[in-house]
This record gives C-alpha cells, sequence and structure tokens, in this order.
C-alpha cells in the first residue's frame, strides 16, 4: 500500500469470540498492526502496543491487531494461543486472525510487527514501525507512531509518514 | 541500532555464503536488510548472529543451531523455498519468484 490507500476491507474472527469489521471501526483513526504471538519483536513491542492502544482509544483512535502467520508452520498464532495471550497481556482491543491471509496482503504485509495508520476517510497516512528500538522502550529516541497519531489527532500531517518496519517476517502459506 | 562494523560483519558473511553456497538471497531486499539487521542487532547484544526471528533465550538453549545459518535453514529451505527468517532461498524459488513478477508487469 502507498499513502493516501484505502484501507482494504476486512470482516476477521477475533479472539473475543466475534467478528471485527473494517465498517465497525468508527473511530476518528484507525490504527491496524500485523502482528502475531511467535515474533519476538512483536513480544518485545506487546507492552508498548497494549499501552498505546490504551491510551488512543481515550482519543478516539480504534486499534486492531492481525495475525495471518501460517499456523502449519506456527502452532502458536493459532487462535487459541491467540486467545491466551490476549488475555495474558490485557489487550483492550480486537485481535484477529486472517486465515486467508488476504488481508495482510493487500495492505501489502511483509513483518510483524508492522503498522499501518488510516484517517477518518480510512486513507493510509502513515506507515512503518512503531518507534526506533524494539530492544528498549526506555531508550527510544523517535516516537514514529505516536507522532504520526498526535499529529493526525489535531488534524496536521504526520511528521513523518513512512519508515522501515523492523521484525519477523509474515510466515506466508 | 546495531552498530556499522556489526552490520558489515554481518554482510559479508551474508555474502559470502551466497556466493559460495547452494542457496540465493530471498528476493525482496527489504526483508533480508531487516533480518541483516536483526542478526546485527543479536551479533552486538549476545555476541553470535543469533536467528532474529526466534525468542532469543531458545536461540542461547539451543546454541550454534541457532546461529545463522542455522541448522532448520536447510530443511525449511527444501520445504518452502526460503528460511523462516526469510535470508536465504533456493534457487529455483527466486526463479519462478521473479517469473511471478516479471508476469505482474
Amino acid at each position: 500500500m502507498k499513502i493516501g490507500d484505502s484501507c482494504p476491507d476486512f470482516d476477521l474472527p477475533g479472539t473475543d469470540g466475534k467478528n471485527h469489521a473494517l465498517s465497525g471501526m468508527t473511530a476518528e483513526l484507525l490504527l491496524v498492526i500485523v502482528s502475531c504471538n511467535h515474533c519476538p519483536y512483536v513480544v518485545a513491542n506487546e507492552e508498548r502496543i497494549a499501552n498505546l492502544a490504551r491510551e488512543y482509544a481515550e482519543k478516539n483512535v480504534d486499534t486492531i491487531a492481525i495475525n495471518a502467520n501460517d499456523t502449519a508452520r506456527y502452532p502458536e498464532d493459532a487462535m487459541p494461543e491467540m486467545t491466551v495471550r490476549a488475555k495474558e497481556r490485557g489487550f483492550s482491543f480486537p485481535y484477529v486472525r486472517d486465515d486467508s491471509q488476504n488481508v495482510v496482503r493487500a495492505l501489502g504485509a511483509r513483518f510483524t510487527p508492522e503498522v499501518f495508520l488510516f484517517d477518518r476517510a480510512r486513507k493510509l497516512r502513515y506507515h512503518g514501525r512503531i518507534d526506533d528500538n524494539h530492544r528498549d522502550a526506555t531508550s527510544v529516541k523517535s516516537h514514529d507512531l505516536k507522532n504520526a497519531l498526535d499529529a493526525l489527532l489535531v488534524g496536521k500531517n504526520p511528521p513523518v509518514e513512512e519508515t522501515s518496519a523492523v521484525g519477523c517476517s509474515v510466515k506466508w502459506k | 541500532m546495531p552498530s556499522d562494523a556489526a552490520r558489515a560483519k554481518v554482510k559479508k558473511f551474508v555474502e559470502t555464503y551466497v556466493r559460495k553456497g547452494p542457496y540465493a538471497l530471498y528476493p525482496d531486499a527489504v526483508v533480508t536488510d531487516n533480518v541483516i539487521e536483526g542478526l546485527a542487532d543479536n551479533l552486538e547484544a549476545h555476541g553470535k548472529m543469533y536467528c532474529p526471528c526466534t525468542p532469543i533465550d531458545e536461540c542461547i538453549a539451543q546454541g550454534s543451531a541457532m546461529v545463522c545459518p542455522c541448522t532448520p535453514h536447510e530443511s525449511d529451505i527444501e520445504k518452502q523455498g526460503y528460511c523462516d527468517c526469510a535470508l536465504f532461498a533456493s534457487r529455483d524459488f527466486v526463479a519462478a519468484e521473479n517469473l511471478k513478477k516479471s508476469g505482474q508487469k
């Protein structure tokens, strides 16, 4: 996807037993995180993601995490394990499975975690990494996703629209 | 962020392995650069090019088996055409991907 492209439509089953569709995401901004259970980069970012989703939900931002990894090769990315993880980490946002991998392919995602931030018209406004230090949250110098969220929430353009996501490759079928 | 020295060491290893070994680089430079970055990160933090796509405690427990090129990379390439990190791929896989890309143009 390129900046300005529309969010692909989705309707995917979540760890809460419900389906979550693009049409049901009605907040000012929509944050889509391509994620999974097993990737060390995701694990290192999970607390940050959970905190960020909670903080920005109060500012009218919907968050959804999508796991499309091939469960034949990575059984720990299957729905039962995702459900356990969502509970353990106290995710306040939908954590959904994209078994067909169609949504994640349409997003053009390559990595986990990789973030896609959409505006009110569901056009892509920021794409890439969460920040510049997956290893240590206290050493982050560039809060790229937060900067984009804060800018869009006050009607400005993100200071940086694209960064390179750092993570494991999506496990394609 | 790994140092330039660590990154250069990993790049040199990857280039040599591809030049002398049976495999090619996975045909997406954005992905391979990302894996190289992860390997350099582990080299700097843990002293070895541990697989960046496996939890570090598992890597350390398995020792040299999870140092790039890891033990499972050959069977992964045989099964799916590329290693699980998507750094190395079979030459057949690369040729097929290139064919797909040229068909899309």
